[in-house]
Formats: C-alpha cells, structure tokens, sequence
C-alpha cells in the first residue's frame, strides 16, 4: 500500500513539474512564433508610424533600456544601502519594524498609483513634464522596496559565523559588510536585480501617466528630458489605440522583442553572477 | 501602389514647403501634449509632421485620459490638455482654459457579425443598452444573447453615446467594460451576439458596423447632418496659446493637416459640421 | 613611535569609514520610509475625503455602484479578494507540488531547468500574460462555459499562473532549509520517500509554506494590468465565476486617468487604493506572525 502510494505520489509529483515547464514552454512558444517573424532590422531599429504599415520601435527599445538604466541608477544605491542598513546594523525596535512594514506595504501598492504619484510629484511638482527622467524617478520607486528587500535576504543568508570570524579579526563593521558580507552575497543581490529589471522592463502602468507616450524625433536621444515610451507602453498603446492596420503583428513583435529582451537580460546579468560565485566560493 | 505615390508627393510637397519655411523659422520651444487616448494617434502624427517643420520645436505627447489632460492643463504641467468631452464650465478648476475644436470624431455601433441585424433604431439601442432586450431575436435578429462590450462610465465616447443615443440614460450594469476603442473592438470581433461603440477611425474587417435609424456612418451623412453620433475633440490651452504652442495648434487646425491627413486617421474635418 | 601612529591613522579611517558608511546607509533607509510615508499619507489623505460625502457604511457594504450619485464599492473588494482566492486555489497546490518535486526528487538536469524556467515566469511582462489569456483560454471558456468567457475563472487562471514562481520560489526554498536529519530519521523508520514527505517534511515546512502562500495573495492582489484584460470590468456583484465583474485595482486601472482629481469619484479611487494597502499590510501581519512561530518551534527543535 505505502509502495503504491509512493509510486503515484512520484508520478504526480513529476507530472507537476512537467506540467510547469511545459506551461512556461508553450507561454513563450505562443508568444516566440507569434512574434518572431516580425523580427527585422527594420522593425527592431525603425521608427514608429502612426499611418501606414511597416512601423518599428528603434526608439522605444532605446526607451526601454534607458529608463531601466536611469531608475537603477536612482533606487539602486538607495535600495541596497537600506537593505544593508535593515540586515547589518538595525537593531530589532519598533522603528526597524516599521521600516521594514513600510517597505513591505510599497512593494504591493498598484502601479497606477505609483504612476500617479509620480505624475503629481515630478511631472507637474517639479515642472520636469512627461519625460524619461520623470518616468525613471518614478520607475525608481517601484523598484526601491524590491531592491530593499532582496538585499536583506541575500546579506541574512550569509551564515554569522562568517561576520563573527571578521568582527573577531578586529575588522569594523564597514569592513566586514564589504569585504565579506557583500561578496558572500553578491549572488543573490545580482539575481535580486535582475528580477527587478525584467518586472521594469514589462512596467506599462507607471510610466504612461510619468514618461508619455511618444518618442523623440531623434534616435537615439539621449536627452533626459525627451519623451520616453518604452515598449511595454508601446505594446499596450499598440493593442489599445493605434490606428494602423498592422498594429496586431506590430504587438505581436513587441512581446517577442520584450520577452526575448528580459531573457537576454536575465542570461547577461545571472551569467557574471555565476562566474563570480564560482571565484569567491572556489568551485 | 498609387497610395504609395500620393504619400511620396505629399512628402515632397511638405518637404518643400519646409525648405522655403526653413529659413525664416522663427519657432522653438517645447510643446508638452497630455489627455484623451481616442484623440492620440492624431495628435501623435500632428507631432511628427510638426516637428518636420519646425525642427527647433520638441512635441511630447501621452495619453492618459480626457480629464488628466483637462487637469494637467489647468495645473500648468502641459500646454495642451486634449479631451473628447468639454471642460466642465461650472466647475472653477477649469476657468480660464481656451478651447480649440480640432477634429470631428464620429462613432459608430458596431456588432459581432453573426447578429443578424444590420440596422437598429434609436428606440431599439436604448433597450439593448439599457438592457431591456437581452436577445437578438428580439430586434429580428438570430436567436443570440446580447453581450453588451463598451466603455467605462467616465469615458468620453461613453458620455457621448450616453447623451446622443441613450439621451441621457444609463448603461445596464450588466455588461463587459474595455479600457480603450482598441479593446472594444477586440472583443466585440470575438464574443458572438456582441455590440459595443467605437471611434469610427478604429472600425477594420472583423465587426459589422450597424445603421443608426437606417443611415449608415459615412462622411456624407455627417455632412449632411443625418448621422447624429459624433463629438468634437479639442484642445485646451490655459489662457490664448503663444509660441510654438499656438503655432502647433493653428497647424493641426489648418487646411494642410485637417485635408490631408484627419480624414485619413479616421476622424472628420472641423469644417465638415457646424459646431 | 612611528609605527604606532600609522596604525593609529588606520584604525582612525577605518573608524571614520565605518561611521560614514553607517550612516549612509542609515540615511538611505529614512530615505525609502520618507518615501514610503509620503504616499501612505498622500493615498491616505486622498482617500479618507472621500467620506465628506459618501457614508462609509455604503462604501463598504453596497454593491450598487452608481457615481457621481451612488459609491458602493463592496463588488470591487469581494471580486479582488475572490479572484485571489481563485488564483491560491489553482496555483497554490500546482506551486507547491513543483516547489517539493523541484527540492527533494527532481535530478540536478531537471532543477537546472526548472530554476530558470521560474524565473521566467517572472520575466513575461503582466500585459503579455493578459493578451495570452486573451486570445488562448477565453475562447475555451467561452466554448464550454457560453457567454462572453470574461470573469473572475478567467483572470483567476491567469493570476495563477503569474504567482506560480512566488509560490515555488518561496517553498523550495523552506523545505531545503530542512536539516537533513528530519528525513534521515524517517527513512530510518522505514518510511517510504512520499510518506517522509507528507508526514515529515511538509508539516516541518508548513510555517514557510504559509509565508509562501501569503506571499503569493500579495502578489495577486495588487496585479492590474492582466486582470483587467481579463475580469470584463462590470461594476456587477457576480452570481457565477463565468460573467464580468470587477476587482479595485482594475477599477482604478479603468477610472482614474478620466476622472477629476479631488472629485469625490477620484477620491474613492485613491481609497480603494487604500484599501489595497490595509490588505496587504493585514497579509504581512500574518507573515510576521507565522514567521514568529517558526523562530520559536525551531529553537525547540
């Protein structure tokens, strides 16, 4: 009886393991054959049409990266410095807790209100208008407490036998989270961001109300104040409100270009990781 | 292929009216343009040919809803809030904002193909869309349930419908709601026994386009007055526009653009109906 | 002298090192909190004006969703936390089947595909999610179901498949923080690998389990952009799972950027946002419970 159990319990278990790969398998494989026949030069780096056939998103995959870089650029110190801050030197009170909560709470706030925040904030407060920077200040909040938060669980999966050795040499704090803390967890903090990356990379929601919905004339244009549509916004305007009458394979080449970015981005940036991990722990 | 030509002209046409212009090109600036999504595709391409133009003059344009544009315009963060329904007049947020008409864009009901029905009264919409009539075949049509596919209840195109069509009536609640025409129209091509509204620019292959009253949805009815469902889209400026801003409005007004290409994108002239 | 004057120079940079970083890094966490109050209170103070003139009674306990006159907005919390339930439901078990598959039977081939293939799932943009469910499962719902396929079954099953990665992530790695010893025991018992797993290793986990779970109602939760693609968005209280209905965050989604800013309308958006908040921070209440319970059991241990 226990045998037979076992044996159904295997097969079920496997069974839901394949049955996760091949979801992910034919989720990709829908969007992949969709998409990848629009795949050209011509689409990749062209520009956008309002009339007519044949539009790309040159612009908006420059867009893309640039708002991505830029909100990095801003949450990315922050977001470590106060995951360091929550792991190594917090002491448990009622004000650790409470920033903890706070960032928890962000990481669950919709969006749209992030976007809207961001619109009243930096788009009207701060008079910058619908521009990659204030689509980047704003895509920086979102990323803010997820950064916050896989910072503090890479550094706290670093064993305290390692902190306790370096204290114990007569290293200070700083250099004990630099130079074995932080390298202990480099890993998990590389993996942290790239899953921060890819979720920007999707964001539509947010940037609409901050970073517009057109592009500049000029491509590339590296002017922080240039209109900044990304392709996640240009694959939903595409589905939602343009007129040409290619717009169903123009958004089907978007969602293969944007998946096939994050994948990119996720073997470019876990790639490193890996080599480093195998450096520091000598495999 | 004659297409391909009269755009090639055009775009020699304004590549030479550009090159005489050049010179003397007084114009620049930064031109920010936020509001209504129908109206987006239009204002989008205005940019673009404006900014050929004037190649000293920034134009960024979003989306985001007619009364974001509204709001955005009466705060000061843009120079033109674009909008398919008019600016409040009683309410003092809006005081002061100039109003310029800027295409007419007409609507139209359309239906999942397989209905059966190719042209409803007024009287006969109030009752699906109020939901006293639930099938088709009440309207003569195939024996179907009535999927009602519109617009959220702040739209613009939903008030449009809701003031022209219901005169004044409310939407039954039972009904599916899309974000945007595009959606509408996606769902209306895929959901049997379906009817909902969209912007005349976005009707393609996959719908049926219905008969208000008998009278098909062409320009010339509009014209003429007996095609009644359209609404004005506008753009509003805080106080009289200066600059590139008034330079880009009276271009997007102008002949050159209104002839050639708001026609094009689906929508009508201003010069087509009296306002 | 001068050796010891040296050293003194170093101990005293890396003693101003170590205040200057300290207090970096202590400025960037009043940074994010600064940032996070701010919107607390700027949806808080949005949201609560909303009761200038709509009795909280109604907002919390109608369903008849009727503005400007009328702001009942129980449909849009029942359907946010229905379609949440549906998508822990579905994408629970499957999850945490893959979660144990991946941690105590599947061979290293196997787990080097199964990790990436999660952090995939991670990768597909929300509105891709949308558009698939869309186009591929509305039309088999539509067939077997009838009517027009939108509904809470139809953004529960995507919503599913979006907290699988959460799910799994989250109890893999609670049962690979295990220690060994659990499983050798009970295989020294004479347990069969299912029995060891079910009667061992599943309830040691379980706190992790619930945090993964929980984790995974956050994430669902406070997803747009999909099930607003998905739900049908009808303000309608739902008599089954096959008609349209709406959840707060596609109400949101759909209103705010046409509604005036400060009209109550606009305000009880920001409040259903609010709402979302106190959701998720009741969520995370319960995570720092279990989690509490988890620290004690395992000093027992």
């Amino acid at each position: 009886m226990g045998r037979i159990c076992d044996r159904a319990a295997t097969a079920l278990l496997w069974l839901a393991g394949a049955f996760i790969v091949a979801l992910l398998v034919y989720f990709l494989g829908y969007i992949f054959i969709r998409g990848l026949p629009v795949l050209d030069l011509g689409f990749i780096f062209g520009l956008p049409r309002e009339l007519g056939t044949g539009g790309g998103v040159g612009p908006q995959l420059f867009n893309s990266f640039y708002i991505l870089a830029l909100s990095l650029l801003f949450s990315l110190p922050v977001g470590v410095g106060a995951g360091i801050y929550l792991a190594e030197y917090a002491r448990p009170s009622r004000l650790t807790r409470a920033i903890r909560l706070s960032t928890e709470c962000l990481a669950t706030v919709p969006s749209i209100v992030l976007g809207l925040f961001g619109m009243i904030v930096f788009v009207n407060l701060f008079g910058w208008g619908l521009c990659i920077l204030a689509g980047a200040a704003t895509l920086a909040l979102l990323n803010l407490p997820v950064l916050v938060r896989v910072t503090e669980e890479a550094l706290r999966a670093v064993p305290r036998s390692y902190r306790e050795g370096s204290l114990a040499l007569g290293a200070t704090r700083w250099q004990t989270v630099r130079r074995v803390v932080i390298p202990a967890a480099a890993v998990g903090i590389v993996t942290g961001v790239t899953l921060v990356a890819g979720r920007a990379l999707g964001e539509a929601a947010v940037l609409i109300f901050t970073a517009g919905m057109s592009v500049s004339r000029f491509f590339p244009d590296p002017n922080p104040f240039a209109a900044g549509e990304t392709l996640a916004v240009h694959l939903w305007y595409v589905n939602a409100e343009a007129l040409v009458p290619d717009a169903a394979r123009i958004a089907a080449g978007s969602a293969a270009l944007l998946v096939l970015v994050v994948l990119c981005f996720n073997l470019l940036v876990g790639l490193p990781g890996r080599l480093v991990q195998r450096r520091l722990t000598g495999k | 292929m004659r297409r391909f030509l009269a755009v090639l002209v055009l775009l020699v046409l304004a590549a030479a009216g550009c090159g005489g212009r050049g010179e003397k090109d007084s114009i620049s600036g930064k031109v920010l343009v936020a509001g209504s999504t129908a109206l987006l595709p239009l204002a989008k391409q205005a940019a673009q040919l404006f900014m050929q133009e004037h190649p000293r003059v920034t134009i960024n344009v979003s989306g985001g809803g007619s009364f974001t544009g509204l709001q955005q315009v009466a705060a000061g963060a843009v120079d033109i809030g674009t909008s398919d329904v008019p600016a409040p007049a009683d309410d003092p947020h809006y005081k002061g904002l100039v109003e310029h008409v800027v295409a007419v864009a007409p609507f139209v009901i359309v239906t999942h193909p397989d209905v059966g029905v190719a042209s409803l009264t007024q009287r006969q919409l109030v009752d699906i869309f109020t939901g006293r009539i639930t099938n088709w075949k009440q309207v003569g049509g195939a024996d179907r349930k009535i999927t009602v596919i519109h617009r959220p209840p702040s739209s613009g195109s939903r008030m449009v419908i809701k003031s022209i069509v219901l005169q004044g009536r409310e939407f039954t609640a039972n009904a599916v709601v899309m974000n945007s025409n595009g959606e509408v129209f996606n769902g209306v091509a895929s959901t049997p026994g379906a009817i909902g509204y969209i912007d005349a620019a976005y009707l393609k292959e996959g719908v049926r386009a219905i008969k208000y009253n008998g009278v098909p949805y062409t320009k010339e009815n509009v014209a003429n007055g007996t095609y009644p469902i359209y609404a004005f889209e506008r753009m509003y400026t805080r106080g009289e526009p200066a600059g590139a801003t008034k330079a880009f409005i009276d271009f997007v007004k102008g002949d050159e653009f209104q002839q050639g290409y708001v026609e094009k994108m689906g929508f009508l002239p201003t010069n087509l109906v009296r306002k | 002298m001068t050796r010891v004057s040296k050293r003194d120079g170093y101990a005293k940079r890396q003693w101003f090192y170590d205040r200057f970083f300290r207090s970096l890094f202590v400025l960037s966490a009043a940074f994010v909190t600064l940032v996070v109050v701010a919107i607390i209170i700027f949806l808080a103070r949005q949201g609560l004006s909303t009761f200038r003139e709509v009795s909280p009674l109604v907002f919390h306990f109608s369903t008849r969703w009727a503005p400007p006159e009328h702001f009942g907005a129980l449909t849009f919390i029942f359907g946010s936390v229905a379609v949440t339930g549906l998508a822990v439901l579905i994408g629970g078990p499957l999850g945490l089947a893959g979660a144990v598959f991946m941690a105590k039977l599947a061979p290293a081939w196997a787990r080097s595909i199964m990790r990436p293939a999660t952090d995939l799932f991670v990768g597909i943009p929300s509105v891709v999610y949308g558009w698939i469910g869309l186009s591929v499962f509305r039309p088999v719902i539509q067939e077997y179901a009838g009517g027009a396929g939108f509904g809470l079954f139809l953004a529960g099953i995507i919503l599913a498949i979006m907290i699988l990665p959460t799910v799994i992530s989250v109890s893999e790695d609670a049962l690979r923080a295990l220690p060994l010893r659990f499983e050798m025991a009970s295989y020294a018992l004479g347990a069969t690998r299912w029995q060891t797993i079910w009667r061992v290793l599943l309830p040691a986990a379980l706190p992790g389990l619930v945090t993964a779970i929980i984790l995974a109602m956050a994430r669902a939760i406070g997803e747009t952009m999909a099930v607003s693609m998905l739900i049908g968005n009808s303000p309608l209280f739902p008599r089954s799972l096959f008609v349209p209905t709406a959840t707060l965050t596609t109400e949101i989604v759909l209103e705010m950027g046409n509604t005036p800013f400060g009209s109550t309308w606009n305000n009880a958006l920001f409040y259903m946002a609010f709402i979302l908040l106190v959701i998720s921070l009741a969520l995370i209440g319960i995570i720092r419970f279990v989690i509490q319970r988890r620290a004690v059991y395992g000093q027992d241990m």
